[in-house]
């Protein structure tokens, strides 16, 4: 892909002598919805962290490429990635109600975040009413406090904030894992809202091969750090090439299959 | 929230009412005859009997309890064996000037301790926490009388820069007397307009103040720094990072309302702590207070106040453990719901 | 600025519990706690100064009741390092003497409070209900009190002397003990396998001195060690009022308070035996800070 959205490239990650990610290459397109698939410690969630130059708050060290739009990112000076951080690029957490500040009201927090952005007192708050009308939440919403609110209703601000922000990639990292099936259905219909209406690239990450399935356009299997294979979901979940892939796919359990792997 | 507000109130009460009957074992603990101490060294053997009787003495130990607690509760502390006065009264005039002190320390305490705290946090491990871990050492380390006495040697004795006691300077009860109105000298001297007594009272609370803030503000900065590193490691501070929020805010704006909440829930306890420590140091510094009452009161054995004094400070920390609980709830909304 | 994150997400109950392999590497574990290795290193030559005061101090006679009326009040010289006081005794003698005074009343109030203490609170937290509740409110009105002033009012009454300086603090201290030790066995008698052997028929105090004790003894100890800074102060505060040792003793508060007259022109009275207090305390409050960051670091075991 020559004009990729979010490219990454000899992504090495390590925690002092230890390498913990050693990605070639993964790229996501605007507009696309790329699974990155994996067991836990496969290194998916540092790899986002990564991307978002986050990984040294928790003692990594990272070298290689991550570039948006063309931009390199890793190396880049903090204030530059901080402008990109959250606005152009956004990124969202598996426990929703818990990623938020107790002690500050939602809209609080949106309002700050929105002004760090450079987005003026006024227009901050008509932006924050209508991404919750695009995420169906009533904008009373934004006077509550985040232990008063379910994990669905949550994960839906947290996806309002991205937005709000005109975010042009997302990152998920699990984000449905730690919500309610019926709940996690909504979540994935709203994320294939937003890439249809706003074209954003959505780098889903999961252990959920059976939500990849249904979400993503392409995946990628992540095992050990590194990346494993990769392709179109429906050719990388229905035939697999790589022995773990295979194994991975093998284990998911499918309703009204009968006994036994499929 | 009013049935948690009712919940604490009754609580408090209940350690109320054991804290007077724990304060009336310890008047019976006194060596000798309590009898023959009020009366006095010369009193013939009917007086001692006599003051045997009015002290209730030869009661049974239930009712002597039960009228001691109603004594309490009905504003009746006993009589200074010094003073001849009751308790309560002593207590009622001293105990403003003293609070007045403890308040401002422990601002003092919470405008060093919080920043220090946050900047021990934020650069963990480095020149900043070591040096802000080391200062929190030294000001639980401390001896309040030690260094006021010190204190008072630097800057008075030797660097002539601050008066070494009293409240204000004592002339000015001739130029321009302080009216009282709450009996808390520099309350009073803004309130009747008395800038001269004002600025000199401000002078004179300085050495005093920071004696009394050095353990708070120990205590505060180990709190505050513990309490910050504990939420950093928490999910919404990875989610405040990635909305693109510098490490400053992290640790300044956002830290600053969690730090707060381990601040308030101590509050009660330094300034318990600050109260019993002006007992030390008010004496030192010549300033009629509670503390200073306290002192002469332990010098001169004069048990009724001595107890007197520790009922009071004993009331004012269960009070103060109260309300802070009721605080903290409006801080955090979540404890509402426990 | 390379470092693996050095907490794991769960840490279960044991790791939590059970003291860490302390003593196989303790050069390790000094190296990586500077704060730990500073406060072992100044109570360790506190402790030096204690047991040799006979050696070190010049004039062992002035840390009893020796007087010489015409050296009274000689500033600190070659001979007199920290001076002479009011009835000319050395003063840096008597400083040296008091090293034994006030970490001993430190080490016998704490062992009488733990003594007092712990079967208290293991019998609440083992046997709950009703002996629970007495148990605890009894102690929770200890609690309600200012350490200091509990102690300050026990002294008060009684006649001031170092034995009755420590049955005061210890009066006021063992409420602590109680309640720390009561949340430990508390929930260790919640687990399931201490059910089971109740349920086996073993005997409550096999169960007590086998399982409950010991999984008591390191929040015990990081609390001890935390303590002994503010037992030595509230032992000096109390000698300062006139409630604790009486002259002659070389107690270090009654030192500072004798001196205190003279404070305006020898100095040297009161700042020196104020500053052992002070570092003492500050050697006792790195050493309980440093043990407390290598056996309990998540601070789930002390309430202070």
């Amino acid at each position: 892909m020559t004009d990729a959205k979010l490219s990454i490239h000899d992504l090495r990650i390590a925690f002092g002598a230890r390498t913990v990610v050693d990605l070639e290459r993964l790229e996501l397109g605007g507009g696309e919805i790329l699974g990155l698939a994996g067991e836990s410690g496969s290194g998916k969630s540092i790899t986002a962290l990564a991307v978002l130059g986050l990984a040294s708050t928790l003692g990594a060290r990272v070298e290689g490429s991550v570039r948006l739009d063309g931009e390199e990112l890793v190396g880049a000076l903090e204030r530059r990635v901080r402008e990109i951080r959250g606005s152009r690029i956004a990124m969202i957490f598996q426990s929703p109600v818990s990623s938020l500040d107790p002690l500050l009201r939602v809209g609080e927090l949106f309002e700050r975040t929105l002004r760090l952005h450079g987005v003026g007192k006024r227009d901050a708050s008509e932006r924050a009413v209508s991404a919750f009308r695009e995420v169906l939440l009533s904008p009373d919403l934004l006077s509550r406090y985040p232990h008063e609110l379910s994990g669905g209703q949550a994960q839906r601000i947290a996806i309002a904030m991205a937005l709000a922000l005109r975010s042009e990639v997302l990152i998920a990292d699990e984000p449905t894992s730690a919500l309610d099936v019926t709940v996690q259905a909504e979540i994935l219909d709203l994320l294939r809202r937003v890439r249809e209406e706003r074209g954003m690239g959505v780098l889903f990450i999961s252990h959920d091969l059976a939500v990849i399935a249904e979400l993503c356009d392409r995946v990628a299997v992540m095992r050990l750090g590194r990346i494993v294979e990769e392709g179109e979901t429906a050719r990388v979940l229905g035939e697999p090439v790589d022995d773990y892939t295979k194994r991975l796919v093998a284990a998911v359990p499918k309703i009204g299959a009968g006994t036994g792997p499929a | 929230m009013t049935r948690f507000v009712v919940r604490r109130l009754v609580l408090a009460a209940l350690v109320v009412l054991g804290v007077v009957v724990l304060t009336f074992v310890i008047a019976r603990v006194v060596p000798g005859d309590p009898a023959a101490t009020w009366a006095g060294p010369r009193a013939r053997p009917e007086q001692i009997e006599k003051a045997r009787e009015e002290l209730g003495l030869n009661r049974p130990l239930p009712a002597q309890i039960a009228e001691y607690v109603g004594g309490v509760a009905t504003g009746d502390w006993g009589v200074s064996l010094r003073t001849r006065r009751p308790v309560l009264d002593d207590i009622r005039r001293r105990a403003p000037a003293s609070i007045e002190l403890v308040t401002i320390a422990i601002l003092l305490a919470v405008a060093v301790g919080i920043p220090l705290g946050l900047v021990a946090a934020r650069w963990k491990g480095r020149v900043p926490d070591v040096g802000s871990r080391l200062m929190a050492v030294v000001g639980v380390s401390i001896p309040a009388f030690w260094l006021a006495i010190v204190l008072q040697l630097v800057f008075f004795q030797w660097l002539h820069l601050l008066p070494v006691a009293g409240t204000y300077d004592p002339d000015l009860d001739y130029t321009s007397p302080l009216r009282s109105v709450t009996n808390m000298p520099i309350v009073d001297a803004l309130l009747t307009g008395n800038w001269v007594v004002f600025g000199s009272a401000l002078q004179h609370v300085i050495l005093p103040a920071i004696v009394i803030a050095a353990y708070p503000a120990g205590v505060i900065t180990r709190m505050v720094r513990a309490s910050v590193l504990d939420t950093v490691g928490e999910d919404h501070v990875r989610m405040v990072r990635a909305l693109g929020f510098p490490e400053r805010s992290v640790f300044g704006r956002f830290a600053l309302r969690h730090a707060w909440s381990p601040v308030v829930a101590l509050l009660a306890l330094v300034f318990a702590y600050a109260l019993v420590n002006t007992f030390l140091v008010e004496a030192i510094f010549n300033r009629p207070g509670l503390g200073s009452y306290a002192a002469d009161a332990i010098g001169a054995l004069d048990t009724p106040a001595i107890l007197g004094v520790t009922l009071f400070v004993a009331i004012v920390y269960v009070i103060g453990n109260m309300l802070v609980d009721i605080v903290q709830a409006t801080i955090d909304p979540r404890i509402r719901v426990s | 600025m390379a470092r693996v994150p050095s907490y794991p997400d769960v840490v279960s109950r044991e790791e939590v519990l059970a003291p860490p392999g302390l003593f196989r590497s303790v050069p390790g574990v000094l190296r990586r706690n500077p704060l730990l290795a500073v406060g072992s290193a100044m109570c360790i030559a506190i402790f030096l100064v204690a047991v040799l005061a006979p050696l070190i101090a010049p004039f062992p006679e002035d840390a009893g009741s020796a007087t010489h009326p015409l050296e009274t009040l000689e500033p600190p010289s070659a001979q007199h390092y920290f001076g002479t006081d009011q009835v000319g005794r050395d003063v840096f003698s008597r400083v040296v003497y008091g090293a034994r005074i006030s970490p001993v009343i430190a080490v016998l109030v704490l062992a009488i409070s733990v003594l007092i203490g712990v079967p208290l609170g293991i019998a609440a937290g083992y046997f709950g209900g009703a002996i629970d509740e007495v148990i605890m409110r009894f102690t929770d009105v200890f609690l309600a009190f200012p350490a200091l002033l509990l102690a300050l009012a026990f002294a008060a009454v009684m006649e001031p002397s170092i034995t009755n300086t420590i049955i005061a603090i210890s009066v006021t201290w063992w409420p602590w003990y109680t309640r720390i030790v009561r949340g430990q066995a508390a929930s260790v008698t919640g687990r399931p396998f201490v059910e089971s052997a109740r349920a086996m028929g073993i005997s409550n105090r096999r169960i007590l001195f086998r399982h409950v004790l010991p999984n008591s003894i390191t929040p015990i100890i990081v609390q001890v060690s935390l303590d002994v800074g503010g037992v030595i102060l509230t032992a000096s505060a109390l000698s300062f009022l006139g409630l604790g040792a009486q002259d002659p003793t070389p107690d270090w508060g009654l030192m500072v308070s004798q001196g205190q007259a003279f404070f305006t022109t020898q100095w040297w009275l009161v700042t020196f035996p104020g500053a052992a207090i002070f570092l003492t305390a500050v050697a006792f409050n790195l050493l309980g800070d440093g043990l407390r960051d290598v056996l309990d670091p998540r601070r789930v075991l002390t309430t202070r």
